[in-house]
């Protein structure tokens, strides 16, 4: 496909004739009095092509390229418009444009994220969901929004749980990770699927929320460290856009591997309004509206929401609180652009002290961003725009339990050593705390420069994109005399308290230049984009430090129009995404062996002597994990009130993720005799030792070694109104095949046996785990629409047609690959010995870890919304998710359980006229 | 019964119980029975005549496309309930908040109307109830030995559109309720969800006599209901009602052990309507035969769920006169009857209870207008019911007769702009019965089932006042504020009777309305 691709950018070069394109005219008018609508902005999506209507609502834009557009038509006081056109090679469209003050009573209302889409300044496969869409969906959160993406299940509103998103990908068969403590395939999907909040990439890479591998807590931390950005953090009411770039992206986006999400928040004139929403388990408010101050542009967001995640089973909780103020001040051809979000973030899962007492866990992620933009105007043709921008974030995670252990030695010694430790035992309530406090700079400067050459219309962006980011938070806290995990020996886990502060902060920057021409080729319209884009992880905490690791990511999308009403698409590329600051700089790992355990009655006869070795796990090779995309294309939109048909098929390999690799060591442990015992008094120890034995441990140490690979297909259907019935149907589908698998050996879950008992000289080990989900689902959205009612009933039904997960990996006891031995030796065996008498020992069964196919039988399931306009441009929604209340269903195979029913009411009042002067309508 | 009068009245109560007769939603192949109480108000201030035909009578969704112009009304409002006057499975107390609106209008060549409400209710103790509706036609009925606060969120949608071509009318309803229901401040917590979908069809064709129509109708509702009792914290036990025998208790201590009961039912009717002018006055005559199917399973595969059949007939009669120049009568009557079998999955030989309903009820309503300010109205209502159980299982029979009148006046004036309006309302509840001897029955039967049976058969005095204000804010708007109060207890002491509880119960209801429209 690359020489395909090669090939048609090379013809295009030499070839390119001088593109004219059309003119599109015509008139934009109000629904309710037919009057003309002045200074309505009309823009074809995705191009800088751009008209203002005129005092007679008339308005006219030249130099449109050939095939399918999509026209977006926005004025203050009207609901914005989009609506598709199919542009012919040259000549005029003539097109009038109906606005109204609410969306529900346009003709046309777009509800869906239309198979026709580019986002801004993008070749690659895209869903556009814009403000229509948005407000039609049942969504808390962005999370909700992305459900009009082809391949997403759709979820019952509210804050329940963290809210990841992975693009292209599905689930493998389970939520951990290949080795104790590495990411899920989910984890890294979603850590690779980058979310662009108004130009600016929020980023996890500096969470450091998580307990490792060895917390024995962790499973009740509910943080998103090591995963993607909790989107629970962005309203969905406060969202203008959301461009979902599934293909290759441009090269202007980078840490990334899976694709990009580009979020707009509602900014600039904004009629003012506020919206309730009211269900069983979850209450929001929001309020939104900006308004011209003189040359000044200023607009407010907020959101409260509360959700009781279980009522009448539990108390556990999550509130949201968001706050945006931005503000635009343009000086003649420059614009400074200024934007200060807030927001909160919490989930309580208060203690049950009659389910299981001592049991709680509390999550709190605050932040604040601070962003200022310079554009500085049209030099020529060009553009040059700044960002910066500063991200803090305060997160606390805590989490408590009770604890029953028998008398255990264990230490605090935080250095190599030995010396004497104490007895923890009985019923302990064992607590941990993670404060983090996480710092990110990013700047982005870029220049953008139009311009015609050989005839072929050029669009080329240059820019340098420098992140920083680190952790200063207090850390992993505990009460050292209650540790929240000790095991008989130490060796698989008594972590000590670290402080984040200590971490040093990571330093990536990012050149890279993207063209995007534009022309004919044989009396078709052909449009290229090419980029080059070089992600420099450095070996310092600055910008200007020795290189830690480069890549190279060039990218090309390509596009052919040959007829209007088609396009063919296809596109390469690779991107590459940064570790996690935790696997770049993970804890020190400590080892702690008992060479004396004398337990007695009287605790002051007791003595308990322990040696601590200290493993520092950090690998300086890690680098970027790297993914290679590609997808091809079909679109098909003939004229308006005829079908139109997307369908892409595509393929992502990632390499190299970050992820923990056990590696084995050893350690020694000295036995000591005692002397005579007084009463009253420990024992004395004896030296020298009497006897020296090894103990094998793992070191986890984090590596490039998790692999995901992702195969699918995804269609999305728009099929014309059928007018009698006022019914629109639109279908989007997915099936994505994602493979999860590790480089390095498996070592099962027998291996603490194996530590702690001398006798045994060897265990087995595995190698080539893999795990596979395969998910094929199509969700079918009807969509009754009474323009004269204001009226819209959306029913969504999602049929899962597919789903299974596999693992595929030898659970026989001929599977394992070699043996390690007491002093941390991998010894491979090759595969026709391993049925040798010699190695009986070590044929076992692997069990514990791994399970075989499991199908998820086939079901649907259905929401139902309800959107009617009220006076005054205000709105009244019903929503009720799976509106049937399927539960499920169960087979000999597997079973599928849906959430419950789940149902509310929104109400959306205007506030224009009410507010006082900041936020009213101009 | 005539149907729209019900309207603001009902808008208090739960919005599953505001079913009017053009609802999609409205039982079927079931007879809810419901405390006794006093008629449906008349609604003097409303300015416009109680509607009979066959949409507002017949409720054939086709007759839609017929009516005129355009009306929406919104309104919230609040109830209060308590006493100890009331039913095992009712609450001690409840406060219900809800808020919604309808209306209609025409489009293009027919009309359409719609109708939405959402409300909550906080219901304090004493109901040992899980089942969302616990005293309908189907026998089996989960309870459990708490009785906590409970929270319930109900909300209801529905609307239809009705065409015109020609000489005929097409049309069609579809509607959804939906209930989320969960315990407070309980160590043996309770969930429940349920929800009906439902549509009706209907066609209608003009008769060339009488000014007449003949219309033809269908309708079809499912609904599901799940009730989740999890064992933790606290332990608890459950147990299934199969009518008047002692059922085991099912014990669930631990979330292992949550017990799951899950209930699917499924109804479809048929009805035939003819609407026509006879002595210059209205009339409306309809008859719909319907049949159920509720499947109770206890777990997601289970092949021998416990079954509820029920078919019936339903028919009514709706006319309406002038009689001279100043008074308008209503009529309406309507006759129910469902016959039912229930059958348990593990008794797969044979059905263990049968039961007979009948309900016949009449209203006459008569609206006095002899000023343009003075307006004044008098419903009589009389019903008949009738029930007839034979439990087989339990090897017992129950037959109960009540016989309830009422009266119900409203009188109203308009002052310029305001309005206000009177009224007080006297029922009267007797009942004969052939009940088990309740000392020879076992503890569920006194605690749970006893109580409610001769509540239904002892004599009691229904009464209520109201007051309604209106203001009209513009030549087509109107703000109403309705305040009621109702009270009901047993009229004497019988001692053949000894479950029936004592004291009285109290209803007090505050609501305010925008009606919009010509």
């Amino acid at each position: 496909m690359t020489r395909i691709l090669l090939a048609l950018a090379l013809l295009a070069a030499e070839s390119l004739q001088a593109q004219q394109g059309a003119t599109m005219t015509g008139r934009v008018y109000a629904t309710a009095t037919d009057l003309p609508v002045a200074q309505a902005d009309v823009t074809v999506e995705g191009t800088a092509l751009r008209a203002v209507t005129d005092n007679e609502g008339r308005y006219r834009i030249a130099g449109i390229p050939a095939g399918t557009q999509v026209i977006l038509v926005r004025r203050v006081g009207f609901a914005p418009l989009r609506l598709t056109v199919s542009v012919p090679s040259a000549g005029i469209v003539t097109r009038d444009i109906a606005l109204a003050a609410t969306a529900l009573e346009l003709p046309d209302i777009v509800v869906t994220a239309p198979p026709v889409a580019r986002a801004q300044g993008e070749l690659a496969t895209a869903s556009v969901i814009d403000r229509d869409a948005i407000a039609n969906q049942t969504a808390s959160s962005l999370r909700g929004v992305l459900e009009l993406v082809p391949g997403v299940p759709i979820q019952p509103p509210g804050l329940g749980n963290a809210q990841q998103f992975a693009l292209r990908t599905v689930s493998t068969t389970s939520p951990s990770g290949l080795t104790a403590g590495g990411p899920s395939a989910a984890s890294i999907a979603a850590f690779g699927t980058a979310i662009i909040l108004d130009g600016v990439p929020l980023t996890n890479n500096a969470n450091l929320q998580t307990l490792g591998p060895r917390g024995e807590l962790s499973s009740q931390l509910n943080t998103t460290a090591g995963g993607g950005v909790d989107l629970r953090q962005i309203p969905a009411a406060t969202i203008e856009r959301v461009e979902v770039i599934r293909g290759i992206p441009s090269a202007r986006y980078g840490d990334l591997t899976e694709g990009a999400i580009v979020v707009e928040s509602r900014a600039g004139v904004v009629p003012p309004a506020a919206r309730f929403a009211y269900d069983a388990t979850t209450i929001e408010a929001n309020l939104v509206g900006g308004r011209e101050l003189g040359r000044h542009l200023v607009s407010l967001h907020g959101d409260v929401t509360h959700t009781q995640v279980a009522p009448g089973a539990n108390d556990d909780d999550a509130w949201r609180v968001t706050a945006q103020l931005s503000h635009r001040l343009p000086f003649g051809a420059v614009a400074i652009d200024s934007r200060i979000r807030f927001f909160q973030v919490r989930q309580d899962n208060p203690e049950q002290p009659e389910v299981v007492a001592g049991r709680a866990s509390r999550n709190s992620d605050r932040g604040i961003r601070v962003m200022e933009r310079l554009t500085a105007g049209q030099v020529g043709a060009t553009r040059g725009i700044v960002t910066v921008a500063v991200d803090h974030i305060r997160r606390e995670s805590s989490a408590q339990r009770r604890l029953v252990r028998a008398a255990l030695p264990f230490t605090d010694r935080l250095t190599e050593g030995r010396q004497e430790g104490r007895y923890v035992e009985g019923s302990y309530l064992a607590a941990v705390r993670l404060d983090g406090a996480e710092w990110s700079v990013f700047t982005r400067a870029e220049v953008e420069h139009p311009s015609r050459l050989i005839g072929t219309e050029h669009e080329l962006r240059l820019g340098v994109e420098l992140r920083r980011e680190w952790n200063a938070g207090a850390g992993y806290q505990f009460d050292i005399l209650h540790p929240p995990q000790v095991t008989f020996n130490g060796v698989q886990g008594f972590d000590r308290p670290r402080p984040f502060d200590a971490v040093p902060p990571v330093a990536v920057s990012a050149p890279y230049l993207d063209d995007r021409v534009r022309g004919r080729v044989l009396g078709m319209h052909v449009e290229i984009q090419a980029g080059l884009r070089m992600d420099v992880l450095h070996r310092g905490s600055h910008w200007v430090s020795g290189v830690r690791d480069a890549a190279l990511q060039p990218r090309l999308n390509a596009q052919i129009a040959p007829v209007p009403w088609l396009r063919l698409r296809a596109g390469v590329g690779r991107t590459a995404k940064s570790p996690p600051l935790s696997q770049l700089f993970p804890a020190p790992q400590y080892f702690d062996v008992v060479n004396v355990n004398y337990f007695a009655n009287d605790p002051a006869e007791r003595l308990a002597l322990l040696t601590t070795f200290v493993r520092d796990p950090a690998n300086p090779d890690l680098g970027f994990a790297r993914t290679s995309k590609a997808e091809a294309g079909i679109e098909v939109t003939a004229a308006a009130g005829t079908p139109s048909l997307a369908v892409v098929v595509f393929q992502s390999r990632t390499t190299g993720s970050a992820t923990t690799t056990p590696v084995p060591e050893f350690i020694t442990r000295e036995r000591f005799a005692l002397d005579t015992i007084a009463p009253g008094q420990p024992p004395a120890v004896l030296e020298p030792p009497i006897g020296v034995d090894t103990i094998p441990i793992l070191v986890d140490r984090p590596s490039n070694a998790a692999h995901l690979e992702s195969r699918g297909i995804e269609a999305t259907l728009l099929l014309p109104q059928i007018r009698p019935l006022r019914l629109t149907i639109a279908a989007q589908g997915a099936w994505t095949r994602t493979r999860f698998s590790q480089d390095g050996a498996d070592f099962g879950i027998g291996f603490g046996e194996f530590q702690l008992n001398p006798t045994t000289p060897r265990a087995p080990y595995w190698t080539d785990a893999r795990r596979d989900g395969e998910r094929g689902l199509v969700t079918w959205r009807l969509i009754h629409h009474q323009p004269a009612l204001g009226l819209v009933i959306t029913a969504t039904v999602e049929h899962t047609f597919k789903q299974e997960t596999r693992d595929s990996v030898g659970a026989d006891t001929l599977a394992f690959a070699g043996y390690v031995t007491r002093t941390g030796e991998l010894v491979p065996i090759p595969p026709d010995e391993r049925g040798d008498p010699q190695y009986a020992d070590i044929r076992r069964a692997r069990s514990g870890t791994f399970s075989p196919l499991r199908i998820t039988p086939p079901d649907w399931i259905m929401s139902v919304q309800v959107s009617k306009s009220l006076p005054l441009a205000g709105e009244l929604r019903f929503y009720a998710f799976n509106s049937l209340d399927r539960i499920g269903r169960s087979t000999p195979e597997g079973s599928r359980g849906y959430p419950s029913l789940q149902f509310g009411v929104e109400v959306t009042v205007p506030l224009a006229g009410v507010l006082p002067v900041g936020l009213g309508t101009p | 019964m005539t149907i729209r009068s019900l309207l603001m009245g009902l808008a208090l109560t739960s919005p599953l119980a505001a079913q009017e007769a053009w609802s999609p939603l409205r039982p079927l192949a079931d007879v809810m029975r419901a405390m006794p109480g006093v008629p449906a108000w008349p609604q003097v201030l409303d300015g416009h005549l109680t509607p009979v035909g066959l949409f507002w009578t017949a409720g054939n969704p086709a007759a839609l496309a017929g009516i005129l112009g355009t009306r929406a009304t919104l309104g919230t409002g609040s109830k209060w309930e308590g006493g100890t006057y009331r039913r095992p499975l009712d609450p001690t107390s409840e406060r219900v908040l809800s808020t919604g609106g309808w209306g209609w209008r025409p489009l293009g060549s027919g009309a359409v109307i719609g109708r939405v409400e959402a409300g909550q209710r906080i219901a304090r103790g004493a109901t040992f109830s899980a089942s969302e509706a616990p005293y309908r036609s189907d026998p089996l009925v989960v309870i459990d030995t708490t009785a906590p606060d409970m929270r319930r969120v109900t909300a209801l949608l529905e609307g239809g559109i009705g065409w015109q071509f020609g000489g005929w009318e097409a049309g069609v309803a579809v509607g959804q309720a939906f209930v989320s229901s969960n315990s407070t401040g309980t160590g043996f917590p309770r969930l429940l969800r349920r929800n009906v979908p439902s549509a009706s069809v209907g066609v209608s064709r003009r008769l060339p006599v009488i000014g007449g129509r003949i219309a033809l109708g269908g309708r079809w509702q499912g609904e599901s209901e799940t009730i989740l009792l999890p064992g933790q914290p606290r332990i608890g036990e459950a147990y299934i009602l199969v009518g008047n025998s002692e059922p085991d208790a099912i014990f669930v201590a631990g979330p292992s052990s949550l017990l799951f009961h899950r209930i699917d039912r499924t109804g479809l009717a048929a009805s035939v309507a003819l609407e026509g002018t006879i002595l210059g006055s209205r009339w409306t005559a309809w008859v719909e035969r319907s049949g159920r199917r509720d499947e109770h399973r206890r777990q997601l595969r289970d092949p021998d769920p416990d079954v509820w059949r029920a078919r019936g007939w339903a028919s009514g009669l709706g006319a309406q006169f002038a009689l001279g120049m100043h008074l308008v009568a209503t009529v309406s009557t309507e006759l129910q009857t469902v016959d039912g079998n229930a059958r348990l999955g593990a008794l797969p030989d044979g059905d263990f209870l049968r039961s007979i309903e009948r309900a016949f009820r009449m209203g006459i309503e008569v609206l006095w207008r002899p000023t343009d300010s003075w307006v004044g109205a008098v419903r009589v209502e009389a019903t008949r019911d009738r029930r007839m159980v034979s439990d087989f299982l339990a090897g017992l029979s129950t037959d109960a007769l009540s016989i309830r009148t009422g009266t119900a006046i409203e009188l109203g004036r308009r002052l310029g702009p305001w309005g206000v309006a009177f009224g007080v309302a006297l029922a009267g509840h007797a009942a004969t019965a052939s009940l088990p001897n309740a000392a020879r029955m076992g503890p569920l039967y006194q605690t749970v089932m006893g109580p409610e049976v001769e509540l239904a058969a002892i004599q009691s005095v229904p009464t209520a006042l109201r007051a309604v204000l209106t203001r009209r804010t513009g030549r087509r708007s109107m703000v109403v504020l309705t305040g009621s109060w109702s009270r009901h207890a047993a009229s004497g002491v019988q001692e053949q009777l000894p479950l029936v509880p004592p004291g009285s119960r109290t209803t007090t209801a505050l609501r305010f309305g925008i009606v919009l429209g010509d």
